[in-house]
């Protein structure tokens, strides 16, 4: 069935359609929530409230705008204010922060790389977690989900060039951090 | 090129949108600025790690079932409004019924309760001046209030007040088979596969192919219900490419399926 559909029944109140629809989109969903929030049960919360918030609202989407902007948007806006909202709530260790989401390791590598490899990968998660909020989600958006710098204004609800300065920064602090531990990433080619 | 202009020039390189002029400038002003040439280092160390991070997570099974479920259950909440305005709606304008499924089965779903409801009922749609008829109809059955959705006319002059009764029934007995669990399914198909999840993308790519919707319900144990509601006319060759995902060597028996308008068939998924 048409996104177009199955976007109208879910605007009816379909939920059936609207667990078909969100089906194509829940996978990157979780994907930006779980790089948000850095484990995987405050994703997954982030996910069902951003789903619901979706359903809540599907009624009211303008057919006009891209509807994965939109859906994004949401998802972003959720991870937003469920982290400010666990500001206080005492920082989850390192420890906890996912592997999920990489690439495979090339099976030809030793388990000496392998294993740096890995460890590389979580201090780039943990150096993401440190940056602050907003210039996580534009950092995400852009390096990690791909989006234009277009799309990202829109889904934050902020003008372009603000969006281009905040992951600029990000990237910077990133290449930083990086370069701050060379004992970690200049032993093997990443 | 200065080292102020080296920033601008990582975030090209970021974006892979450099020129081979800008390369060339920067791979120059590294060769002679220690300073620089680590930046550049460092963003291609990020770089690579981030071309290693999926753009796409599989979302735990268990994940799913639970958002799946938060949603259904919000649409419980609000699902028998539309019904209770179109009742106010036939009250008022009262000509002729469209009558959709005119003999309806309810009952629970197996899995969740081993009770049966069993009740006939018409569920009267709308007036033949509504436009939008065949919508709700085919809205109100996949939301698994009316089941066996036909489509057939049943005309009935000045009926009104016994489509009010009518539609009344019809919702109270939905509500009752809600509680239950689903509405029956035309057919069951039980599948052991290699992967349910995995099954269960296969399954929902195969609905979208067949003009289907398909929910997932984790069953516990790493099984899975697929309840796949789809035009009975399509619904035999979807079942036959379901089929092959079995896995368990025994051919898989797909029910021959008549009848018109839209059923529901469970896919009821066990791992190997
Ligand atoms: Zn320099």
């Amino acid at each position: 069935m048409e996104e177009s559909r199955l976007i109208q029944r879910a605007g009816a109140g379909d939920a059936a359609a609207f667990n078909t629809l969100m089906g194509m989109h829940e996978r990157r969903m979780y994907a930006v929530a779980l790089r948000m929030c850095g484990n995987p049960e405050d994703a997954q919360d982030c996910l069902q409230e951003a789903m619901l918030r979706i359903y809540r609202a599907i009624n009211g989407f303008k057919a006009q705008s891209s509807f994965s902007t939109w859906v994004y948007r949401i998802t972003m806006n959720t991870c937003l204010d469920e982290l400010r909202r666990r500001k206080n709530r005492p920082n989850t260790s390192l420890d906890g922060l996912y592997d999920a989401g990489w690439a495979p390791v090339d099976p030809g590598q030793t388990p000496e790389k392998s294993a740096m490899l890995g460890d590389m990968r979580r201090q780039l998660q943990a150096y993401i977690h440190e940056l602050p909020e907003d210039m996580r989600a534009a950092v995400v958006l852009r390096d990690v989900e791909g989006y234009s710098y277009d799309e990202i204004a829109r889904m934050l609800d902020a003008n372009v060039g603000t969006i281009k300065s905040r992951i600029s920064r990000g990237r910077e602090k990133l290449r930083e951090k990086i370069a701050s531990k060379p004992e970690l990433f200049d032993r093997v080619d990443v | 090129m200065d080292c102020t202009q080296v920033n601008g020039m990582l975030d090209l390189l970021m974006d892979d949108a450099l020129s081979d002029e800008q390369r060339s400038a920067l791979e120059a002003h590294g060769r002679e600025c220690p300073a620089c040439a680590a930046a550049i280092r460092s963003t291609l160390q990020m770089k690579a790690l981030f071309a290693q991070m999926e753009p796409e997570i599989d979302v735990p099974l268990e994940a799913q079932a639970r958002w799946r479920g938060a949603v259904r259950e919000a649409a419980k909440a609000q699902r028998p409004k539309p019904l209770r305005r179109w009742i106010a709606s036939a009250a008022a304008a009262a000509v002729v019924l469209v009558g959709v499924g005119a003999a309806l089965t309810l009952r629970g779903a197996p899995k969740q309760n081993a009770a049966t409801y069993e009740a006939d009922a018409v569920a009267p749609m709308a007036l033949e001046e509504r436009a939008d008829a065949p919508a709700l109809a085919s809205g109100i059955a996949s939301n698994g209030m009316v089941d066996g959705a036909s489509g057939a006319v049943v005309e009935a002059d000045g009926m009104a007040d016994e489509a009010v009764a009518i539609g009344e029934t019809a919702m109270g007995l939905a509500m009752e088979s809600e509680a239950a669990g689903l509405p029956a399914p035309a057919c069951e198909l039980a599948l052991r596969v290699k992967d349910v999840e995995t099954a269960c993308d296969r399954i929902r790519d195969l609905a979208q192919e067949y003009e289907a919707v398909a929910d997932v319900q984790a069953a516990g144990d790493g099984a899975a219900d697929v309840y796949v509601e789809i035009a009975a006319e399509n619904a035999g060759d979807f079942l036959n490419a379901v089929a092959p995902l079995d896995a368990s060597g025994k051919a898989v028996e797909v029910p021959e399926l008549t009848g018109s308008g839209r059923l529901l068939v469970l896919l009821a998924l066990t791992e190997q």
